[in-house]
């Protein structure tokens, strides 16, 4: 089990996305804009972010910097109505890019991905 | 009778003198009849000096035979010439008198007393006495003042002799100018000056000299008496050297006493004819004889007369020259007045219209109409370089013109009418028999077989006279059309010899001046010009159409831009709420029983959104500049792939897939992804065209691009083919024909295949189907 924020400014993708990550198993947190992420990450830990790009009136690219500077073993998925932002120079910080969607299951699978290599980085480092 | 008393012999004496009505001659007769008796004197006679003072030329006598009669006595010789040379009286034995002299004894004596005026002499008075005479010592002394009265009497007569001649002078000036006030062309009036002043004159040989100048020969006309020709040669030397010297000097010459071999006339007079400071010629007379052995010579009242006469003629000649230069002006104008009235037709030509039939229509037409028709036949031939002929296009002749409506005559308001020709007009010409002709004729293009050919090669006009006629190689041409003398010009437009123009006067046989050539060519410019004007025009027409085309096309595309912007904006915005509801309709599909009412609204709720998604997707991809990540891309797996995604779709549709990869794997260097999705726009493309079956053929092959190794896929169906009108439009965003599509598919393909640095082809064969043949380079 692991712990998500889910960073999204649509509350129904929030839903969506708590609802089926949920049924997967997972713990989700979410959060409407950069601030509120920043401070439950204040908070809390977490093994995964998935990050949307476009938020209200702000850059998740942004934050995803800012989080890379903080928590560089933060693992970051962005999620994005766009697929033209995957070669974006910023995006490349990124763990993961996933191009929305109503079927989930790339989004699924690129979590457990990632999830997966987090696991085997923090076993390396626990060795 | 007795010697009458010295009062009664003065008295009756300036009685005599004073008798008005006799003559001067009768008067002075009349006086030595009366001397002779009063004075018991033999004889009495007076001699007059003649006007050069020279001899004593006349004697006048009342008591021998009477009258007036010519002498010749020199100064000195006999008593009356030394009484003249002495200018006192001389006593003489009649025996030693002149021959001429007035004798009618041999003994007694001779008294000579001179006419003196002032210091001058004008005769002599001679008295004859016989020896028994009382006077035989000495002449009465009364006689002094008898000698004045005859002084006077002769002064009187010289004076009304000269004033005479001046009136006989202006007569003739008066008669000469009535005479030369013809109208005569200058060339004729020359002959005509010299033969009236020869007649009016007392000249025995005139020569009129005009001098060369302004590139005018020197001319010489002379008139001569029969008695001087055969010295004729003689007189035209002296007459060369003396108007050479008027040239110089410009003032009249006399010259007396001419002293030759031959019998020359003895004097000449040459007057300059000047026109104002210019000295046009000169004319010579030469003229005056010897009689009784006296010389008469020209005078200085002659050289006035004759003066008089030059600026007479100077006056007619320039008058003649005058009225020649108008004529000539006259006719100068008239010239232009019909080469303005047809260059004036054909500038109205040349604007009336931009169709080109037409335009050659009039401007041909406007050599053969008018008032001033140029010529009785012109034909225009096209030139076609390519394929080396010249095409017979129109023939006009004179005489269909003047059947037709128009043809304004003389009246020089229709100078300015326009100049209109209508489509029956022309089409009634391009019927006549002539045209027929000239269109039948197709002429080879080569400069050695005819002349128009020679005029296009050359790009200039050609006269043939008709000399060279035998030597036409090919008599095709000329004897076709019993050409003989005619010249062609060519038409040029933008450098280049288009058309060319024959014409000729077959009617008349009117040689082709050089004028008309000189108006031809000014023709063929102005024609050349209207052909080019509407080459350009008509060029301009179908850029101007191109253009709006163009106008319209972009002005669509800003359109489509626009709302492509706003399109991806929109799109972004819709895709959230569309993954959520999908998102949530596929957690209900999933809870709700299969097949059940519930099941089947999420699925299709499912289903719709994933659609709706695709469009989102597309557009977002089409607004956002993307960029390649390079990968190997090997094109089996990518159309694999893509058919994976398309298959169900294809399969529903009762499509068969028809493969044929090259053995050898083919490996681009591109986007996976993207490539990837031009595979499954062109698969989904080909399976809308085939909504009731068919075959999507896909082969792959290596291929050569710009000279670089490529690759190429073609995608084929069996759809029918895109409609032709459709076909220029199917790359362009937003262009669709499908109900429900984006107009984004063929669009994205097209982008991502040039963003590889590819090229797309489009193969349509309507009715069939449509290839799609992409290549794109292995190595970007």
């Amino acid at each position: 089990m692991s712990r998500i924020l889910v960073v999204d400014d649509e509350s129904s993708i929030r839903l969506l996305y708590s609802h089926e990550l949920a049924d997967e198993g997972h713990e989700v947190v979410t959060s409407a804009n950069a601030a509120e992420a920043v401070e439950k990450l204040k908070k809390d830990d977490f093994d995964l972010i998935l990050l949307d790009i476009k938020l209200k009136n702000e850059s998740g690219l942004d934050l995803l910097q800012r989080i890379v500077k903080e928590r560089h073993n933060l693992p970051v998925i962005l999620c994005t109505a766009y697929s033209c932002y995957k070669d974006d120079f910023s995006a490349w910080l990124a763990d993961g890019y996933v191009v929305k969607s109503s079927d989930l299951t790339e989004l699924k699978h690129e979590i457990r991905r990632v999830l997966e290599k987090k696991g085997t980085r923090n076993t390396k480092k626990g060795r | 009778m007795a010697i009458v008393d010295n009062y009664t012999l003065l008295s009756s004496a300036v009685r005599i003198a004073n008798a008005v009505n006799l003559s001067h001659t009768d008067r002075l007769e009349s006086l030595t009849r009366f001397l002779n008796k009063a004075l018991l004197l033999r004889s009495t006679t007076i001699y007059l000096l003649d006007a050069e003072k020279r001899v004593l030329s006349l004697r006048i006598t009342g008591t021998t035979g009477g009258g007036a009669l010519d002498c010749c006595i020199p100064l000195g010789a006999g008593g009356a010439g030394l009484c003249a040379l002495r200018r006192e009286t001389v006593f003489l034995e009649t025996g030693a008198l002149h021959s001429d002299e007035v004798r009618v004894g041999d003994d007694g004596r001779t008294f000579c007393l001179p006419v003196l005026y002032g210091k001058g002499v004008l005769g002599v008075l001679s008295l004859e006495v016989a020896t028994d005479s009382p006077f035989i010592a000495s002449p009465p002394a009364i006689l002094k003042d008898i000698l004045v009265e005859i002084a006077g009497l002769v002064r009187s007569m010289e004076v009304t002799e000269r004033s005479d001649r001046r009136i006989r002078h202006l007569l003739t000036l008066n008669e000469l100018s009535k005479v030369l006030h013809q109208e005569l062309p200058f060339s004729s009036l020359l002959p005509f000056v010299l033969k009236v002043s020869h007649e009016f004159t007392d000249s025995s040989c005139t020569v009129l000299r005009i001098f060369s100048h302004d590139g005018v020969e020197s001319k010489v006309f002379k008139a001569c008496a029969r008695k001087h020709r055969p010295h004729l040669r003689s007189l035209l030397e002296i007459e060369k050297e003396c108007s050479e010297r008027i040239l110089a000097t410009g003032t009249p010459l006399l010259t007396v006493d001419v002293v030759a071999d031959e019998d020359l006339p003895p004097s000449y007079v040459c007057v300059p004819l000047h026109l104002d400071s210019f000295t046009l010629g000169a004319m010579t007379f030469f003229g005056k004889t010897e009689r009784n052995g006296v010389r008469r010579n020209f005078d200085e009242e002659e050289r006035e007369l004759f003066a008089g006469m030059a600026n007479l003629i100077v006056t007619s000649l320039v008058g003649a020259r005058n009225h020649e230069r108008m004529t000539m002006l006259a006719a100068e104008n008239d010239r232009k007045l019909k080469e303005l009235s047809l260059l004036y037709r054909l500038s109205n030509a040349m604007h009336s219209t931009i169709r080109i039939n037409k335009l050659i229509h009039l401007n041909l037409t406007a050599l053969v109409s008018g008032p001033y028709p140029l010529f009785e036949r012109a034909m225009l031939f096209l030139v076609n370089k390519r394929s080396g002929v010249m095409q017979g296009m129109l023939g006009v002749t004179a005489e269909a013109d003047n059947e037709g409506h128009h043809a304004p005559e003389e009246d020089s308001g229709d100078l300015y009418t326009p100049w209109e020709i209508s489509d029956e007009e022309m089409e009634r010409r391009q019927g006549s028999e002539f045209c027929l002709m000239v269109r039948g004729t197709r002429l080879p293009l080569d400069k050695t077989l005819n002349i128009p050919s020679r005029a296009v090669l050359d790009k200039r006009l050609i006269l043939e006279d008709g000399t060279a006629r035998r030597t036409d190689p090919q008599g095709g041409f000329t004897d076709k059309f019993r050409l003989s003398s005619f010249a062609s010009v060519p038409l040029i437009a933008k450098g280049e010899a288009v058309a060319v123009v024959t014409v000729d006067n077959p009617v008349s046989g009117k040689k082709i001046t050089l004028d008309d050539l000189r108006f031809l060519q000014l023709f063929a410019n102005q024609a050349g010009m209207a052909m080019e004007n509407s080459m350009l025009y008509n060029r301009i027409e179908d850029a101007n159409r191109e253009f709006m085309e163009i106008r319209q096309r972009l002005l669509h595309g800003e359109r489509l831009a626009t709302l492509g912007e706003s399109a991806a904006s929109i799109a972004h915005d819709l895709k959230g709420p569309l993954v959520s509801i999908g998102g949530l309709a596929r957690r209900l599909l999933r809870k709700e029983t299969h097949g059940s009412t519930e099941w089947r609204y999420a699925e299709t709720i499912v289903r719709e959104s994933d659609r709706l998604g695709k469009m989102l997707g597309d557009i977002l991809f089409f607004s956002k500049k993307t960029t390649i990540c390079y990968t190997d891309c090997p094109l089996k797996a990518i159309v694999e792939e893509s058919l994976d995604v398309v298959s169900g779709f294809l399969e529903e549709n009762g499509i068969r897939v028809k493969k044929r990869f090259s053995t050898s794997p083919l490996q681009v260097l591109g986007d996976f992804q993207q490539l990837k999705q031009v595979c499954i726009n062109l698969f989904s493309n080909a399976g809308d065209a085939m909504v009731h079956g068919g075959t999507l053929s896909i082969s792959l092959s290596s291929a050569v691009l710009d000279g670089r190794p490529a690759a190429s896929i073609k995608v084929r169906d069996t759809g029918g083919g895109i409609p032709e009108e459709i076909l220029p439009n199917i790359f362009n965003a937003f262009y669709t024909t499908k109900e429900g599509g984006t107009g984004l598919g063929l669009p994205i393909v097209h982008r991502i295949v040039t963003n590889h640095g590819g090229r797309i082809q489009v193969g349509n064969r309507p009715g069939i189907g449509a290839e799609f043949r992409i290549t794109l380079p292995t190595h970007p």
